[in-house]
């Protein structure tokens, strides 16, 4: 990035080669919509883009992009009808954290190839709360370690964890069902 | 899979080695669609330029110059607007007037290059730029202005159909973007076309600039239009593009052959059709062209068509 704000467009092309398709699932699974994720994909790279010259070495590269990535979703989820505050409200002592699909909420067909496991794994990560899937994905798609995750989320390394420790959780046990 | 303690399975996960990962590894392996990769490489490189020459003198006057540049273009477009008298406060028949010079090529240039050194003036400074044309902080400042104006305001200074329809003729005529908005008529500007691909699978990357205020305001599609009228593919926006102007949306495939002459012109929620449109094909390559306002009229209802806008 570096290279790139000091005006060597081919840095730029490294860096979006490298992060394009994990940067894009993460938002086409975050938000759902794939419509709406190449909207925001853009933007992000847009708003890289425009801000390049004012780019310092403060943090991993993969974590100021996704910083950057977590907060154009949070404007999209405010400007949304459903606001951010409830769609991020993850107190794991509110009610909104036993919604996920449990095994019970499952269809219980029996699906034992590897596409199927991809498929229920997905659905259920759809399940998740805004909060819990990001960090999810967060960890998958950017390889982000907890702390970078708080970084990239702009939350406390513990409240990182708790979702990402419900997260997980709540997957295998609706894993269990199709094993 | 057995179900145990959250917090083992929280470091089973982190560890790399759950069950979780391999099966998420296997998920299909989503990628951008190749126009958004065009449209982004593409803006990289525009935007992209040395900052300094390479050797340590250029390091050293680079910046010292680049402020009196600024300075100076400044000091000129104040002496400018001060020679014609236009304010922010104009009266609306002197509307068309501040169009002329806000388009003038310029004091377009001057806004650009203010634009491009934003980040080393003082923002306020900018802010009190009343010619520049709409980008960077003079852009902000008519955005601003244009969210206060009520609906009645803006009827009262919208031209005429007549003046309307000769303000399109004399824009397109000059090829300057935003002399009918500066006029009163909100509609979007197309300011690039490209086109690539092969025969029968098109992908146009289309330029777009707007005065846009949110929702209320805003540049909904752009569009490719046989040269009879027909509707060959549409790219519906999903969301107004306030701070990020021009901008550019790729879409596609456009069934085409490479000769076939298209129009592709953009719409505004607001005021429709009758911006600067472009005509071309893929292999003779697009240019700004004057386009009836009529033309095609009725494709404004047909689908596809934004069904809200997101911010």
């Amino acid at each position: 990035m570096l290279a790139y704000r000091d005006g060597d467009s081919r840095a730029f092309e490294s860096l979006y080669t490298r992060h394009k398709a994990p940067l894009y699932r993460y938002l086409v699974r975050q938000c759902r919509e794939p419509a709406v994720a190449e909207e925001l994909f853009q933007d992000v790279w847009m708003n890289l883009i425009r801000a390049r010259t004012r780019y310092e070495v403060q943090a991993r590269f993969t974590t100021y992009l996704y910083r950057m990535a977590h907060n154009r979703l949070i404007d999209h989820y405010r400007r949304g009808r459903s606001g951010v505050s409830s769609l991020y409200d993850d107190d794991p002592d509110d009610p909104l954290m036993e919604r996920i699909a449990g095994p019970d909420a499952m269809q219980p067909d029996v699906q034992t190839d590897r596409a199927r496991d991809v498929q229920r794994l997905l659905a259920l990560l759809a399940e998740l709360p805004e909060a819990q899937r990001e960090a999810f994905l967060l960890r998958e798609e950017a390889g982000l370690t907890l702390e970078q995750i708080a970084e990239a989320t702009g939350v406390p390394p513990e409240t990182t964890k708790s979702r990402l420790r419900y997260a997980v959780a709540k997957l295998r046990q609706g894993m269990e069902t199709g094993d | 899979m057995t179900t145990s303690d959250p917090n083992r399975l929280l470091e089973e996960y982190l560890s790399g080695q759950s069950k979780l990962s391999r099966i998420y590894r296997r998920a299909p392996a989503d990628e951008p669609p190749p126009h958004l990769d065009r449209a982004l490489l593409d803006a990289a490189r525009t935007v992209s330029r040395p900052r300094y020459a390479g050797s340590p003198f250029a390091s050293h006057w680079y910046v010292p110059a680049s402020l009196a540049a600024v300075l100076v273009l400044i000091v000129g477009i104040y002496m400018f607007s001060g020679e014609r008298g236009a304010g922010p406060g104009l009266a609306p028949e002197a509307v068309p007037q501040a169009g002329k010079i806000a388009a003038s090529p310029r004091a377009e240039r001057a806004g650009r290059a203010i634009a491009e050194k934003k980040e080393e003036v003082a923002p306020g400074r900018l802010a009190d730029e009343p010619a520049a044309p709409p980008v960077g902080a003079a852009f902000r400042e008519e955005r601003e202005a244009g969210r206060t104006a009520s609906a009645e305001q803006s009827k009262a200074v919208a031209p005429s159909a007549a003046a309307r329809d000769a303000g399109v003729a004399e824009a397109v005529k000059r090829k300057e973007p935003h002399a009918l908005a500066a006029a009163g008529v909100a509609v979007a500007d197309v300011v690039s076309v490209k086109a690539s691909g092969a025969s029968g699978a098109y992908y146009f990357d289309v330029g777009v600039r707007s005065i846009e205020t949110g929702c209320r305001q805003y540049a909904d599609w752009w569009e490719v239009v046989s040269e009879e009228g027909r509707l060959l593919y549409r790219r519906v926006l999903l969301h107004s593009h306030v701070d990020e102007q021009p901008f550019v949306r790729g879409g596609g495939p456009v069934a085409i052959r490479p000769s076939t002459v298209v129009w592709v012109r953009a719409h505004m929620n607001a005021g429709g059709y009758g911006g600067v449109a472009f005509k071309g094909s893929p292999q003779s390559g697009f240019r700004a062209a004057p386009l009836p306002r009529d033309f095609a009229a009725g494709l404004a209802t047909v689908p596809p068509l934004p069904d809200g806008c997101a911010f």
